[in-house]
């Protein structure tokens, strides 16, 4: 079969990497990234890193794949040919396809109110992203011993990023548009104990902060306020949308060759932006499209967790 | 042998032969060739697999 990958995350290569492990499938995966397969969780504990350290953040280079797949790299997905079952290329020839799987993973998010300032603030959603802040940092750390950061949300990633920047001597003030720190998944008394933990370290948190223009006076500013999944390529081919791309059980479109993994892949109107299920989704899909299982895939039990330095959830009291 | 340490390369927990992994059955001291396969990163999920060994 030949089958093509777009999205070089963790869900593409999984799906890549199993398949090329099995019978004779010609596998492609085209990405838009170049410095190779990396994390994504990992970027926000990037910032104060050094060099040395910085580089390890990309686990395998484009031309260390298994050698049953063949990789795509600084390649952009431009259409899909449902008809005639391939996927077109820019600047690339287009690719043929028995099965498109696509894991194209998700963009950050700009708040509408911000979208006008967008040369002005960084986000940190790719290693790119990651690379310029690194950069930013290093030059303001050339003129003054202290940056000055203001961090546009107080998400998982926003209270990450503070969380390091913070932990590197920086100083950081998190702007939250809501009432309290990581509202989608903490308790009241949880997000009272990070802020607690924030406040003691130094790091400033405004609440109900919903901008319509960037803070100011900053050394930089990170807008980390969710992830929109990249839905348009599906959307232009005619695939139903919602947040993400709309797939039934068996992580399938209404397209019978056409797949979504990842971050992209919504199931049941839920998405599933988490190492764990992507992961699991990723080896469900491999198996599916061998024949080895006919059962449906099932989320395992996950729970998110907040990387923040030094920071534990308080555990509850037994009753 | 002293007690290692393994680094999640997918979201950077550090795990800890010293400690373990109590709430998942790991007890502090196990060594890491002998945590059964099916066991994920607390953090994240990930497999032994995705782990590296931190150099001493």
């Amino acid at each position: 079969m030949k089958i093509v990958i777009v999205g070089s995350g963790l869900a593409g290569v999984t799906v890549a990497e199993t398949l090329a492990k099995g019978a004779g499938h010609e596998v492609s995966l085209v990405t838009a990234e170049t410095h190779g397969y990396y994390s994504r969780p990992r970027l926000s504990h990037g910032l104060a890193l050094g060099d040395e350290a910085a580089a390890k953040i990309v686990l395998k280079r484009f031309d260390a794949f298994p050698a049953g797949v063949h990789v795509f790299a600084g390649v952009e997905a431009w259409f899909i040919d449902r008809e005639k079952g391939r996927l077109g290329l820019k600047n690339s020839a287009p690719l043929q396809y028995d099965v498109l799987v696509l894991a194209s993973g998700s963009a950050a998010r700009i708040p509408p109110g911000l979208a006008a300032s967008r040369p002005n603030f960084m986000t940190l959603n790719s290693l790119d992203d990651l690379l310029t802040l690194r950069r930013r940092r290093a030059k303001t750390r050339g003129r003054t011993k202290k940056p000055r950061w203001a961090v546009v949300g107080g998400g998982l990633i926003g209270c990450e990023v503070a969380s390091d920047l913070n932990k590197a001597g920086d100083s950081v003030t998190i702007f939250h548009r809501e009432e309290r720190l990581l509202e989608l998944q903490l308790t009241e008394s949880e997000s009272q104990a990070l802020h607690e933990h924030f406040t003691a370290r130094g790091v400033e948190v405004r609440y109900k902060q919903d901008l319509n223009e960037l803070p100011r006076p900053y050394d930089g500013v990170i807008v980390a306020t969710g992830f929109a999944p990249r839905v348009e390529l599906a959307k232009e081919a005619g695939l139903a949308t919602a947040r993400g791309i709309v797939v039934n059980q068996y992580l399938r479109t209404a397209d019978p060759r056409i797949y979504a993994a990842g971050d992209v892949a919504e199931i049941g109107s839920r998405l599933y932006p988490f190492v764990s299920p992507i992961r699991s989704q990723a080896a469900w899909l491999a198996d599916h499209l061998e024949d080895r299982t006919q059962k449906a895939w099932t989320p395992p039990p996950f729970k998110p967790v907040i990387k923040v330095h030094d920071f534990k959830l308080p555990t509850p009291v037994a009753p | 042998m002293p007690f290692r340490k393994f680094a999640c390369q997918i979201c950077g927990h550090i795990f800890d032969e010293a400690e373990g992994d109590p709430t998942a059955g790991i007890a502090p001291g196990t060594r890491w060739e002998d945590i059964p396969d099916g066991w994920g990163c607390p953090d994240c999920g990930a497999t032994k697999a995705d782990f590296s060994l931190i150099a001493a």
